[in-house]
Parts: structure tokens; C-alpha cells; sequence
């Protein structure tokens, strides 16, 4: 089943290109909805009529400057969406290390170390001799250290688990703001296109004063849910930090050419 | 433990040691290391607070565990050139065996 922060996913990116669109028609139709905007003003306003051109010009200006603003709120959005974070990949990868599945890492693990057993192996009964006695002790260490794996295998897919488990809970806990900051960009263009329709001068500083207070909204929001979050990561941090730097086991390497096995 | 050659053993099961064995204990272990986070991205585990430091540790225990998987897999290898060159002791003293020691010296190179 997708993970709810994956359809919240695409319903960002899917409102990222729609405010996109809306500031890329802002842009080409700037000068004409300036000049609508200007005529409209001057309907309601008849001797406005000798500043046509300053407020055309005033209009083209007001929206050139909120502009970049908007693209720049866009492309910062796209970078949340981009870390809004993927617990169906980071579930998909804990599975893989230790799922049920005998194809799982762990799964893998547990078959090698139970058949690196030298009572299973078909030189258990025709090879005789020092050599073989020495193989024999070498194998029989090896399970030990394939054993050696399980536990930071384990601790690795817990891990994962959790943070999954923590991002989902962090965005239905913020209820879909992370989308947020494209809708208001798209609210602020619809907001600018309607003070055109009405000529009542095209309002852009006031939307604009909205957009920010709506962004400082989301702040807030993430800042509030941030500590609630924060110690499950911890947890989860000190659980890999605990794994230490080397593994319990140890690999034994019989030399070869010269003095095989044991030598 | 010093080494004495070896004088008694069949050819056959030393290379089913190699072939069934150690062969298929290093490909494990070469499939478990390709199923390790260490190259999973930053932004899967998001931005929220305290993600990327678990992931910086997640990358750091996947090194440590790549690293101990590596030493395994030489391991491996050593064990089956160990029976291979148990077995070339053993055709050494047999007759007319040189297509299966330049066999085993291929799968030694391999």
C-alpha cells in the first residue's frame, strides 16, 4: 500500500506545477493585465484617465516585483516536497534486510551460518589428515562470525521502520501544510487576476503581506511538531550508535599457496 | 598448528567444498552487502527533526557492516582456495590429471 506522505507527494508537486503555471502566465500576460487592470481602475475612476500610462506602468511593476518572490516560494517548496522523505523506500529497504522472506538479509545470514557446518560438507568423510583437521576448525568458526551480522541487521531495519513510521506520523500530524506554500502562491495569483477583473487597483502589497503570514504559519506548525518528533529520532540514533564502530566477530582467513589449511 | 600436505582425501568432494560451499557463502555474503542503506539518500529520511542524523549514523553502521562483509567475503575465497589447493596436493600425486589441475588452477584464477 503507498504510503499517505506519497499521495501527499503528489498532491504537492501536482500544486508546485499548477503555481508554476500561474506565475509563468503572471509573467507573459503582465502587460496586459496591467493595462486591464488600469482601465478597469480608470472605469470606476474616470479622471484617472490622464495617468493611465503611470498606472499601466505602476501595475507592470508591482507585478514584475512579486515575481521572483513567488518562483523563489515555488522552488523552496519543491525542495520540501523533494525531502518530504519516502517511508514506502525506507520500509522497502528494512524488509530487505530483515523480512520473513528467506531472500531477506537476514533470511541469507541464517542459511549460510547454518550450513557453514563442516558435518554437512562432502569433504566430511574422505578427506583425513592435519589439513583437514585444521579446514574443519577454520569452518567451524565461520558460523560465528556470519552471526556476527544479525544484530546490526536487525537494529538497521528497526530503524528504518521507525523513521517510516515517524515521517507518516510527522505529516499527518501537520495535516497536508507541506502543500501549503504552492496554494498560497496560487491563491495570491487568483487573488491578483480577481483585482484586475474589479479595477480595484491590483492589491499585490496586501496579498503579499498574506502569502508571508501564511508561510509563518507553516513555520510555526514545523517548529511545534519538531520537538514532539525529535526524541524518536534520537532513540533511533542511539540505537545505530550503540552498534560501535566493529562487529563481535571475526573472519578466519587460512593461508593459501604455501600452507594451506591451518598453516 | 603447522601445515603437512595433504595424502588423503577425494578430489572430487574438496572441489564440491569450493564449488557448493565457500563459491555460494561469498555470493551471500556479496548480495547481503548490496542490500545495505549505505547509498540511500539524505531526502528519503525526510527533513524532520533529527532524521538526518540517524541517517548519518545509518550510513556510518552500513559502512561499518560493508567493511566486516568485505573482510567475510575474502574469507570465503581463502577457504575455497584452501580446498583447491588441497586438492591439487592431492591430483599432484595421482597420474594423468593434467586437464583437472589446469582446471582447478583456472577456477583458482577466477
Amino acid at each position: 500500500m503507498t504510503s499517505y506522505v506519497n499521495v501527499l507527494r503528489q498532491m504537492a508537486t501536482t500544486a508546485c506545477d499548477k503555481a508554476e503555471d500561474a506565475v509563468d502566465f503572471l509573467d507573459k500576460n503582465a502587460v496586459i493585465l496591467a493595462t486591464v487592470g488600469a482601465d478597469n481602475t480608470i472605469r470606476q475612476w474616470p479622471p484617472l484617465i490622464v495617468v493611465r500610462p503611470q498606472l499601466i506602468q505602476g501595475n507592470v511593476a508591482q507585478i514584475k516585483f512579486v515575481l521572483p518572490l513567488l518562483r523563489r516560494i515555488i522552488e523552496l517548496d519543491r525542495t520540501a516536497v523533494k525531502y518530504m522523505g519516502d517511508p514506502d523506500e525506507l520500509r522497502r529497504v528494512a524488509t530487505a534486510l530483515s523480512g520473513a522472506d528467506k531472500d531477506s538479509a537476514r533470511g541469507r545470514i541464517t542459511d549460510l551460518r547454518d550450513s557453514l557446518n563442516p558435518n554437512y560438507m562432502p569433504t566430511r568423510l574422505s578427506w583425513e589428515g592435519r589439513a583437514a583437521d585444521s579446514y574443519r576448525l577454520y569452518v567451524g568458526d565461520q558460523p560465528g562470525a556470519v552471526e556476527a551480522l544479525l544484530e546490526p541487521i536487525n537494529t538497521m531495519s528497526d530503524v528504518l521502520h521507525s523513521v517510516a513510521q515517524g515521517i507518516e506520523d510527522f505529516y499527518v500530524a501537520l495535516a497536508g501544510a507541506a502543500i501549503s506554500l504552492s496554494k498560497v502562491v496560487i491563491d495570491l495569483v487568483v487573488a491578483i487576476l480577481g483585482a484586475v477583473a474589479a479595477g480595484t487597483g491590483i492589491g499585490i502589497a496586501v496579498a503579499a503581506l498574506g502569502i508571508v503570514s501564511a508561510i509563518l504559519d507553516i513555520a510555526a506548525a514545523l517548529l511545534a511538531l519538531g520537538t514532539t518528533f525529535l526524541n524518536t529520532q534520537h532513540e533511533n540514533e542511539d540505537q545505530l550508535v550503540k552498534l560501535g564502530p566493529s562487529l563481535p566477530g571475526k573472519w578466519l582467513k587460512p593461508l593459501v599457496g604455501d600452507g594451506p589449511p591451518g598453516g | 598448528m603447522s601445515y603437512e600436505p595433504t595424502i588423503a582425501g577425494d578430489v572430487d568432494d574438496l572441489r564440491k567444498d569450493a564449488d557448493t560451499i565457500w563459491d555460494p557463502a561469498r555470493e551471500t555474503l556479496v548480495a547481503v552487502r548490496g542490500m545495505l542503506p549505505t547509498d540511500l539518500p539524505d531526502y528519503v529520511y525526510s527533513f524532520i527533526p533529527g532524521a538526518r542524523e540517524v541517517w548519518q549514523e545509518m550510513k556510518a553502521a552500513s559502512e561499518n557492516v560493508e567493511s566486516y562483509l568485505l573482510e567475510g567475503e575474502v574469507a570465503m575465497r581463502a577457504l575455497r582456495d584452501a580446498v583447491l589447493w588441497a586438492a591439487l596436493d592431492i591430483i599432484g600425486t595421482e597420474a594423468s590429471v593434467q586437464d583437472d589441475i589446469a582446471e582447478i588452477r583456472e577456477q583458482l584464477r577466477s
